[in-house]
């Protein structure tokens, strides 16, 4: 007969350590002390949380069950009805096809980039301040500013379209390719530091074993620096999802989500659909698929590869 | 009471002042009216403005103007907040678009009775339509603009052909079109052709050519889709051919402001802004129609209305048929377009006009209203989006429209 095991913390059978605690905890909380102490520590950083993130969470939830015009004293109740609307539109569709393109291109070029030059800044160069700097400019620098100076490089009259012969952001692949570039090299300058800070994590002395042992340049960037560099990568894969899935300026400053939607993003058809077409219930609802989104992709990249990095 | 109790307290009591002192609403001190005023105009604009309604307060030493600017983007949205909070100010100046959504909050006061007939009478007709509902008139026009063709007389040179000598059918700019990128290797006449975030740069200036072919844009009691006829299947048409040929760029709006393009259509406010310094030398010319069309052009403006809360509706809208009567002094230090007809075809007014300005004020009788329903803007984006498709080949003509008309019909449907 297999005998039945009912788990400790549900209360069955508890070992004799267990009990004492709970006892323990049961007096400490009739006493009250160290409650009050800890709520009032909390406290700032609670309000913080629930005014500028738990608040606006619950109310674009609510917002997004009405029909809302942005305008109106009252706003209607709808139920699902944007939900369900949201499942068969061609245009949100659209819009998730997007912007997935969109944070797979950017993840993987800025990872590939931003390891790149980082492994080439990490050697001993002359004037490498100076580099970091001028490759850190970009991150500082006014998104709508940098947008604009690529609207006019990526123009048909511009230097890349003319050199190239391509109508940059008059195609919708082409555009979306011009946005991932401008994204990616926005966000170098970030991704280097990230990556120089890691790299200079790592202790010399795997190096030079493994240079001993006869692992040329290439194998020892291969075994070493990027298995080592994982818990880095998986930062910057993240935050690079995260500013694309929430990406709203350079699509605004570069192509206004055009040309045929190629670089509607989630964020800019959030935008177009409240303050242009005033729905704004409507809006909240794509702008939860959003967040479900970016949500359950962090979920998703800590389930894989982050959690035994990070903890 | 406890004195924890205090600071809600105080605070409470604080934001009642506050909120007190925010208020919209005028307070008749003594024997003066008190009249709140919001509008966007800023820099020049506002200055003139402010000082209109200095030179009413004299006229009218019964009457105080508070005027109040709010940043344009704020405005509508600032209405919106105060209707809801029961803080309106007594007049509101806005874009024209505005007055079927502002209509629709049904807290207009209808303005005939207050404004006499000869001042009706004396502005263009289209655009009173903007705020014509049931026989009540819930807007006054107080400024407009129009769209013209603006030339780059430079590349026009460049290309043999004589700027003073625009083209003036379809078929004479698509032949012209055609030479300058023969000759310069740049588009003649750049058309809007993405939709952006509003539709809006697409659609209006799209509704030119409708118009010119002699089609409508929505039924007259902007229930339906007018724009799926035969004159819709040649001004979309027209369009496809330009940018097949190459005549226009396909692509972000903005080739001929850089100077990448020999000429596009444009507001009349571009003069303004280029008077101190052209980007390159230019000229301004009607829009070209078809040879068995008719002329046309889109108008933009602001309208002012007066809110239905307003304890003086009376003294509001006294003040709005002076402001009007002003058209004359107020278009010629603004650069606004006359709304008056008397003005505007006026000696006076014609004869310290900027040249550049004269294609945009004798489009004025031409100039059409769009639709003034609320629903408008997203009818706009939808028949943009649809334009877009056309223009990029992926559907032909007929399509494009039938699938706008299947849209837009479904949001006007919708309500």
């Amino acid at each position: 007969m297999p005998q039945v095991r009912v788990p400790a913390s549900r209360g069955g059978r508890l070992s004799l350590a267990q009990r004492a605690q709970r006892v323990r905890r049961a007096r400490r909380a009739r006493r009250g002390g160290d409650g009050w102490a800890a709520a009032l520590c909390l406290a700032p950083a609670l309000t913080v949380i629930g005014l500028f993130v738990v608040y606006p969470i619950v109310a674009t939830g609510r917002l997004s069950l009405t029909t809302w015009d942005g305008a109106s004293p009252e706003q209607v109740f709808a139920g699902l009805a944007n939900y369900v609307r949201m499942a068969g539109d061609p245009e949100f569709r659209n819009s998730l096809l997007v912007t997935v393109l969109y944070g797979l291109g950017v993840t993987v070029l800025g990872v590939a980039s931003g390891l790149g030059l980082a492994v080439l800044l990490n050697a001993p160069l002359r004037g490498l301040a100076l580099y970091r700097g001028i490759f850190f400019l970009p991150v500082v620098t006014s998104s709508i500013a940098v947008a604009t100076v690529w609207k006019y490089l990526f123009g048909q009259d511009g230097p890349m379209g003319g050199l190239t012969g391509l109508n940059w952001l008059g195609d919708p692949y082409l555009a979306l390719l011009s946005l991932t570039l401008l994204t990616v090299w926005k966000q170098l300058g970030l991704n280097v530091v990230l990556y120089l800070t890691a790299l200079q994590a790592i202790p010399p002395q795997l190096y030079e074993a493994a240079a001993l042992d006869g692992a040329g340049g290439w194998q020892r960037l291969r075994r070493i620096t990027v298995p080592l560099l994982a818990p880095m990568t998986f930062f910057v894969i993240i935050e690079g999802l995260i500013a694309t899935f929430q990406g709203f300026d350079l699509v605004y400053a570069l192509t206004q989500g055009g040309p045929l939607g190629g670089t509607e993003v989630l964020g800019f058809l959030v935008y177009r659909t409240a303050f242009s077409s005033g729905e704004f219930g409507y809006a909240a609802t794509i702008a939860y698929a959003g967040f479900a989104l970016v949500f359950g992709l962090s979920w998703l990249q800590w389930r894989l590869g982050g959690r035994s990095q990070w903890s | 009471m406890r004195p924890t109790h205090f600071f809600p307290l105080a605070l409470t009591a604080l934001l009642a002042i506050t909120a007190c002192g925010s208020t919209g609403t005028s307070t008749p001190t003594g024997n003066t009216t008190e009249l709140t005023v919001w509008h966007y105009w800023d820099g020049n604009n506002a200055q003139v403005f402010e000082r209109l309604a200095k030179d009413y307060e004299r006229a009218h030493p019964r009457i105080a103007l508070k005027i109040v600017t709010v940043p344009g983007a704020d405005l509508l949205t600032k209405l919106q907040t105060a209707a809801a909070s029961r803080t309106l100010p007594d007049v509101a100046i806005g874009d024209l678009v505005w007055v079927p959504r502002l209509a629709a909050t049904g807290r207009l006061a209808d303005l005939k009775p207050h404004i006499p007939a000869s001042t009706w009478n004396d502005i263009y007709p289209e655009m009173l339509k903007f705020g014509s509902s049931g026989g009540k008139q819930l807007s006054i026009p107080v400024s407009a603009n129009t769209l013209a063709t603006m030339i780059n007389t430079d590349l026009y040179a460049k290309a043999g052909l004589d700027p003073a000598k625009p083209p003036k059918t379809w078929e004479e700019l698509s032949a012209a079109a055609a030479t300058i990128k023969d000759k310069t290797g740049k588009p003649g006449f750049e058309l809007y052709t993405q939709p952006g975030d509003s539709g809006e740069g697409v659609t209006w200036n799209f509704q030119v050519n409708l118009w010119q072919a002699g089609g409508e844009f929505l039924t007259p009691d902007n229930t339906k889709a007018a724009f799926n006829s035969e004159a819709g299947r040649k001004a979309l048409g027209f369009w496809v051919d330009l940018i097949r040929e190459g005549a226009s760029p396909l692509g972000p709006w903005g080739a001929f402001e850089k100077g990448a393009a020999a000429s596009a259509q444009e507001g009349s406010w571009m003069v303004g802004i280029w008077k101190d310094k052209p980007p390159f030398p230019f000229a301004a010319a009607p829009i070209p129609y078809p040879a068995d069309g008719e002329p046309a052009t889109n108008m933009g403006g602001e309208q002012a209305v007066v809110f239905s809360t307003s304890p003086h509706v009376k003294d509001a809208a006294a003040f709005l048929g002076w402001f009007s009567d002003q058209s004359l002094g107020w278009s010629k230090a603004t650069g606004f377009l006359p709304t008056r007809r008397s003005v505007a075809g006026g000696a006076d007014y014609l004869g310290s006009l900027d040249p550049l300005m004269k294609p945009f004020v004798e489009a004025l009788p031409t100039a059409r209203a769009r639709p003034a329903t609320p629903l408008y803007p997203k009818v706009s984006m939808a028949f943009a989006k649809e334009v877009e498709q056309a223009v990029h080949g992926k559907k032909t003509v007929d399509a494009a429209l039938a699938d706008a008309e299947r849209e837009v019909n479904a949001i006007l449907a919708a309500g």
